[in-house]
């Protein structure tokens, strides 16, 4: 419903109006006003009255509703949650204050978007940064204690066990710092595409945790920028880290499907699962910022009959619109 | 959705929708208060009970349509008309406004069964 006239100005004729024919009605009707005022009199300027104030006041609640929803959405708005936006219902000043908020959100999204990418891309850096160290330094460190203890395994062969026990625990720290780093920067993702570096993350996830893992990978799935399949798998390492902390699951499937112009993930428990809505600690925001800039739906909720069930949607390579926008 | 004649209307015509483009289906039931085996049970007795993922919450019915919207990634929101009085229909007019809010999803509004 468009209406050319500006709330000051609907306010202002229906009080004219109202007060006109009040005007109209003394001046020109046999209504009289005595000095001291007769019942019937006092009664019509009551009535009078209370028609300008009914009429003013319909008016103006419907004048100022939209104020009442853009408080509320004020209220309410979550920049991790996008797309909410204030319908223009008139044309006047009120839909002016909504226009600018709406566009205001706009704003607010694309630079909580780029603010999120940046401090991502620096998270991946230092992660890179921290892995090569492991990697380079300690490593070194290890394999130079393997070559001293093999050494001395030569000349003393009396403590040759002892030795040998050493060693096998050097390798157990140099198989540990290797999974960190390869935890922290997923070369396989890099080289060998996300189904190998998923394949890789779940067998390793299975070994660790003592957790059953079935994997389903469709055969063949569109193809992802590189960002979105980083953020498919930081998604299921998240995911996976949950399991394992809080979930007291058996088993947990973790299967990638293809969708419409897209590309699913699910990672679903048979654990203890949540009530209500998940807390959302610092590991589901990550989760939630990641899917939000790279266009994808995350759903995090209870699965049947027990456990918890994530679900991403991510937009291929080739997708014209984000997910879940029509097409 | 809710579960009522309304609520019914929408949810048969949100499965011969999915069924005829393939889609997928979830089953949303935000009212206040009212458990999630409802819907459950709505589910079976139209016999996608295995087939529909089923979300449930309470609070305010359009934002959290729109947020379960927004996380399942759905194409399309299906919910209720009203069909006694324009007083219902008002205030069924009101969930298909605010939605327009709450998300960029298109929002279909299925007509009331008329048998039964």
């Amino acid at each position: 419903m468009r209406s050319p006239l500006s709330v000051f100005w609907r306010v202002f004729a229906v009080n004219a109006g109202l007060l006109g024919v009040l005007a109209a009605l003394l001046l020109f009707s046999p209504v009289e006003i005595d000095a001291p005022i007769r019942p019937v009199q006092a009664l019509i300027i009551v009535l009078g009255l209370m028609l300008t104030l009914a009429a003013n006041g319909y008016l103006l609640r419907r004048a100022l509703d939209p104020l009442e929803r853009l408080a509320q959405r004020m209220e309410t708005v979550d920049l991790l949650r996008p797309g909410q936006r204030l319908q223009i219902l008139r044309d006047d000043e009120i839909s002016r204050v909504v226009i600018a908020f709406n566009r205001m959100l706009d704003r607010l999204e694309s630079e909580r978007r780029q603010s999120g990418r940046r401090i991502l891309l620096a998270q991946e850096a230092e992660r890179v940064g921290i892995a090569r160290d492991l990697h380079d330094e300690v490593g070194q460190v290890l394999t130079g204690v393997l070559l001293q203890l093999g050494a001395l395994e030569e000349r003393a062969p009396e403590h040759r066990a002892e030795i040998a026990e050493a060693k096998q625990t050097v390798r157990r720290a140099f198989d540990e710092v290797r999974r960190i780093s390869s935890e922290l920067r997923p070369e396989m993702l890099e080289q060998l595409g996300l189904v190998s570096a998923l394949t890789e993350l779940t067998t390793t996830f299975a070994r660790v945790s003592g957790i059953g893992v079935e994997r389903r990978f469709d055969q063949s799935l569109p193809t992802l920028a590189p960002e979105t399949e980083l953020a498919v798998y930081r998604i299921a390492q998240e995911s996976l880290t949950n399991v394992a902390r809080h979930a007291q699951a058996t088993r947990v499937t973790v299967a990638l499907e293809q969708g419409y112009d897209s590309v699913v993930l699910r990672v679903v428990d048979d654990g203890s699962g949540f009530d209500g809505e998940p807390a959302e600690h610092g590991g589901l925001r990550s989760m939630r910022e990641r899917a939000l800039l790279i266009g994808g739906a995350l759903a995090i909720k209870p699965a049947v009959p027990t456990g918890v069930d994530v679900r991403l949607e991510v937009p291929a390579i080739e997708a014209v619109h984000p997910v879940g926008v029509a097409r | 959705m809710t579960d009522d004649d309304d609520g019914r209307a929408a949810l048969a015509t949100a499965i011969a929708l999915s069924e005829r483009l393939d889609l997928r289906l979830v089953l949303a039931y935000v009212r206040d208060g009212i458990p999630a085996r409802r819907l459950a049970r709505l589910a079976a007795e139209h016999g996608v009970g295995d087939r529909a993922e089923q979300r449930s919450g309470t609070g305010d019915p359009a934002m959290l349509i729109g947020r379960i919207a927004a996380e399942e990634g759905a194409d399309l929101i299906v919910v209720g008309a009203r069909a006694r009085g324009r007083l219902r229909r008002g205030l069924d007019g009101r969930l298909a406004d605010q939605l327009g809010s709450e998300t960029p999803v298109p929002v279909l509004i299925a007509p009331a069964l008329t048998s039964g």
